[in-house]
């Protein structure tokens, strides 16, 4: 009975699968020179910025020449041709709009088909939502509002132009160009993304939020987003994606850059829930993401929520560097693989001030042929005087061809530390199902109880409209095709 | 990288020089099996820095300035504490069995590992076709299986019940040599016994020992076994120890880390029948710049079985303590639980502590767990001693020798229990 379910939820359709079809604007296929800088003349943007481009782009082919990937996570990942890809794809049609009547109705259209209906957000919850549909911003909306406070929140392209001053001084600071191969080759070839700066003792009077899509067939997406929270200022940032149903491999490598001054805090939530390809494992969108917070005063806070459920391939850490003395990292995270999904994905804390305290805590749920690790570094650097951390893992499996890993570095180079790590992993409770069958639940409803108790914790953190979603999403991805 | 490089075809070199690398007509089993040795340790070669079996670790670094392959010098004689202790004394020099008493018990056998390959073909053959091909060892066991002259060969017949602890003193080493020793235990079915290995200080320098052991445990075997390393401030200890179970047997290990400049302990479990109990406790205390490593591995490929592993460590002066434990759970093997717990103290800001708990898990009907922790001693417990009147440095102390008790009563021998609580109790007020 139990089995059968799981297998059905394991095979779950993908509910998001479509495809908009909005004419576009798309770059040659291939990664060179030109490529680079046909981007950054598409997106008109400043020579030191070309020049920051190209020179990652040489960092990038150097590692690619050395066949220098990224080979420790527990992944495995067919050989991605570099250059099969088109690195550039932005909608024709670029409205400036001012109200959503103006912004194409099929986009509208594919809004509600994701069950985000903009309109009624933008009035309801009162969120500005810079919608970035594969990569060019096609809509920004509460921008008055936002003007107001002083906050910036546009496109990345947009602030290049407009706030170069800001772009320059902290573009890479926190990700530089050579962190990563992935983060160089995003650094390459950024085509858009979302900028945010909460001027000094602002409190963001809104959650503001970004919808990515990949929608363009056979294009990466490479989202560069930067957030900037001045001293004393507060923002809640919000993060959702689905895409359409392809049968190509989707290359995804985004970067995300805050930087927190003193007494400011950044809260970044995510929803991911990218294609995760077929129920034979054919397609799906690889996702290599360098996301990392730098707590750069004192007093300062980061936290992380994500909650992945898409993507064949997720490669993802979300981190924290707390160089602020007292600062604040925290994670928490809520996995959940199926189908032939394979997910690496932890954080890393890094403690570099004076009594910093870092949280982890990280949920994983595993089902049908997938793999599900976390990865997650805590360091302590010598420095560290009175660092905290308390790291919490537990892992779910679901089925019997499913597989949950651990792999946690702890690096502790300070007697004064205190660094605690627990992880757990079980299965489903035969004995709760039972308990809830026994008073009437059916055990698809007791399943998803369960997992829901299981991921509760992390689901609260979620802010509330989002933690609505995510709810939703897990029981969708949970029930499949179950009635 | 080139330093690597040609530190591995100086072993390659060597071993063609004093063996010939290609086959010859007239090779035993014995060096046919060194040659196959010596191929899969060139195919794998040393670990690459970035390995992540190897990350904390980089065990080449030590090799470097070895004076290698050069045959032992003279050893000295050394004081062995638990000689005078009830049971069978086994002694060792370089890593080859120097002496054994002459009246062993019913059912126990010690031989060199050469001439038990006439008495015991079958045993012995297979498990150096299993660490020459690397199927039960990484790149140094098959490097200690390229060079090991002979061996340590321990036979525990079937059924029989050993009433004395057996003692391996492994008494004494020529001063800076590499040595690669190594050593087969296997104990028949429904046996029970329990080995103790002991490595004095024994003058050793900056000695380099890079051994492997095999365990065979039969159905239903009990085998408890205990290391304790307190070799000389420079000295170096890689120690392979590759366990394999069968059904329903209950094997434990306790690696006491007392000594030594570099220790790796690679130890690797596979509990390979239903009904299997593996226990790995260790402690380990690294001072004045010693760097220990703890790698273990736990692969339950059977269901229904149980392990338990607690690792505890002491780092200070610019120390650097390692905890690498791994337990895998392949498809199929239900119904395990398994357990690790690591815990460590930092006692300065110039020693490191490095803990890589892992997890890797396939199957779904498994509780599993792992904790590690990482601080300084509790302050609060520091308090409640000090407000009693005891002075800091006694209170410290207590509570440091209460920390590594926990490992140390594990040990099922009373008089060695003894021994180690006074060695620490030394150990630790230095």
């Amino acid at each position: 009975m139990s089995t059968e379910y799981l297998q059905e939820v394991a095979n779950a359709d993908y509910k998001y699968g479509f495809v908009t079809e909005i004419e576009s604007d798309k770059a040659a296929i291939g990664l060179d020179e030109s490529t680079v800088r046909y981007i950054s003349a598409k997106k008109n943007e400043p020579e030191w910025l070309l020049e920051w481009r190209l020179k990652a782009l040489d960092y990038f082919l150097s590692l690619l020449e050395k066949n220098d990937k990224p080979e420790w996570a527990h992944l495995d990942i067919r050989d991605i041709d570099f250059q099969s890809i088109s690195y550039y794809s932005a909608p024709k049609k670029k409205p400036e709009l001012e109200s959503l009547d103006e912004v194409d109705p099929q986009l509208i259209d594919t809004f509600n088909k994701l069950g985000i209906p903009l309109m009624e957000q933008k009035r309801l919850a009162g969120v500005a939502v810079d919608v970035v549909m594969d990569s060019v911003s096609v809509t920004t909306t509460f921008k008055k509002e936002l003007n107001e406070k002083g906050i910036i929140f546009c496109s990345f392209g947009e602030a290049v132009q407009e706030h170069p001053e800001l772009v320059r001084k902290y573009l890479g600071s926190v990700v530089p160009r050579t962190d990563n191969f992935y983060a160089a080759l995003n650094s390459a070839v950024f085509s858009d993304g979302s900028f945010c700066y909460i001027p000094k003792g602002v409190r963001c009077p809104m959650e503001l939020s970004t919808y990515f899509r990949i929608n363009e067939a056979g294009t990466g997406q490479f989202e560069r987003t930067l957030i900037i929270a001045d001293e004393g200022s507060y923002v809640s940032y919000l993060e959702g994606c689905t895409a359409p149903m392809r049968d190509e491999n989707q290359l995804h490598a985004a970067v995300v850059e805050i930087v927190a001054h003193e007494e400011a805090e950044v809260k970044y939530s995510t929803i991911q829930n990218w294609y995760p390809g077929s129920a034979e494992g054919k397609g799906g969108v690889y996702n290599f993401v360098t996301k990392r917070g730098i707590c750069e005063g004192r007093r300062s806070k980061i936290s992380w929520t994500q909650l992945e459920t898409g993507s064949a391939i997720t490669w993802k850490y979300p981190s924290v560097i707390l160089k602020g003395d007292d600062s604040v990292g925290e994670f928490y995270s809520v996995a959940f693989t199926k189908g032939h999904q394979q997910a690496d994905t932890g954080t890393k804390m890094i403690h570099i001030g004076k009594n910093t305290t870092s949280t982890v805590i990280s949920k994983g749920i595993s089902g049908g042929k997938s793999q599900n690790a976390y990865r997650g570094l805590v360091k302590i650097n010598r420095g560290a005087t009175g660092a905290r951390n308390f790291s919490q893992c537990d892992s779910m499996l679901l089925g019997d061809r499913c597989g949950a890993h651990t792999f946690p570095y702890l690096e502790i180079n300070n007697p004064t530390a205190q660094v605690e790590h627990e992880a757990t992993t079980s299965k489903v409770g035969e004995d709760q199902i039972f308990y809830c069958q026994q008073r009437g639940i059916s055990e698809t409803d007791a399943i998803k109880l369960i997992v829901n108790g299981f991921c509760k914790e992390i689901l609260a953190k979620l802010p509330m409209e989002f933690a609505v979603e995510a709810r939703n999403l897990l029981a969708i991805e949970l029930e499949g095709s179950v009635g | 990288m080139t330093r690597q490089k040609s530190l591995e075809t100086t072993f390659i070199e060597a071993f063609d020089k004093d063996l010939g690398l290609l086959p010859s007509d007239d090779s035993d089993a014995w060096t046919s099996s060194q040659r196959q040795a010596i191929r899969t340790f060139a195919d794998t070669g040393f670990p690459r820095p970035k390995s992540e079996a190897y990350k904390y670790t980089p065990v080449t670094r030590w090799i470097g300035d070895t004076p290698l392959l050069q045959t032992p010098g003279p050893v000295s004689a050394t004081r062995l504490p638990l000689s005078e202790l009830p049971g069978v004394h086994l002694k060792t020099v370089n890593g080859q069995l120097a002496s054994a008493p002459e009246q062993l018990p019913e059912g126990l056998t010690v031989l060199t590992l050469r001439s038990a390959l006439e008495t015991h073909p079958e045993l012995v053959r297979q498990h150096l076709k299993r660490v020459s091909e690397g199927t039960s060892s990484d790149v140094f066991g098959t490097l200690a299986a390229a060079f090991a002259p002979d061996g340590l060969f321990i036979h525990i017949a079937p059924g029989a019940v050993l009433p004395e602890p057996v003692y391996i003193h492994h008494a004494a080493v020529s001063p800076d040599a590499f040595i690669q020793p190594r050593m087969l235990v296997v104990a028949g079915e429904n046996s029970e016994a329990h080995i103790v290995e002991h490595f004095p200080e024994a003058d050793a320098g900056s000695v380099f020992e890079n051994r492997i052991v095999g365990v065979d445990v039969a159905m239903r075997a009990r085998l408890k076994h205990l290391v304790v390393y307190e070799r000389g401030a420079r000295a170096r200890f890689v120690n392979g120890l590759y366990v394999e179970q069968k059904g329903e047997s209950v094997f434990s290990t306790n690696n006491m880390t007392l000594g030594g400049a570099l220790v790796r302990n690679n130890l690797h479990f596979v509990p390979d029948g239903e009904h299997c109990e593996t226990h790995l406790n260790g402690l380990y205390i690294a001072r004045g710049g010693a760097h220990v490593d703890n790698y273990t591995l736990v692969d339950h490929v059977k269901p229904n079985c149980f392990s338990n592993e607690l690792f505890k460590g002491i780092v200070e002066g610019g120390s650097t303590g390692v905890f690498n434990g791994k337990v895998m759970v392949r498809q199929d093997a239900q119904k395990i639980n398994a357990y690790q717990s690591s815990k460590s103290i930092v006692m300065d800001d110039r020693s490191h502590v490095y803990a890589k708990p892992e997890l890797e898990i396939y199957a779904d009907d498994v509780r599993c767990s792992h904790g590690a922790t990482t601080g300084e001693l509790d302050d609060e417990a520091l308090f409640y001693l000090r407000s009693r009147g005891i002075p800091e440095k006694t209170a410290r102390l207590i509570l440091l020798e209460a920390f590594a008790r926990d490992v140390v009563d594990l040990i099922s021998l009373k008089e060695v229990r003894t021994y180690l609580n006074t060695r620490l109790g030394q150990l630790l007020a230095d």
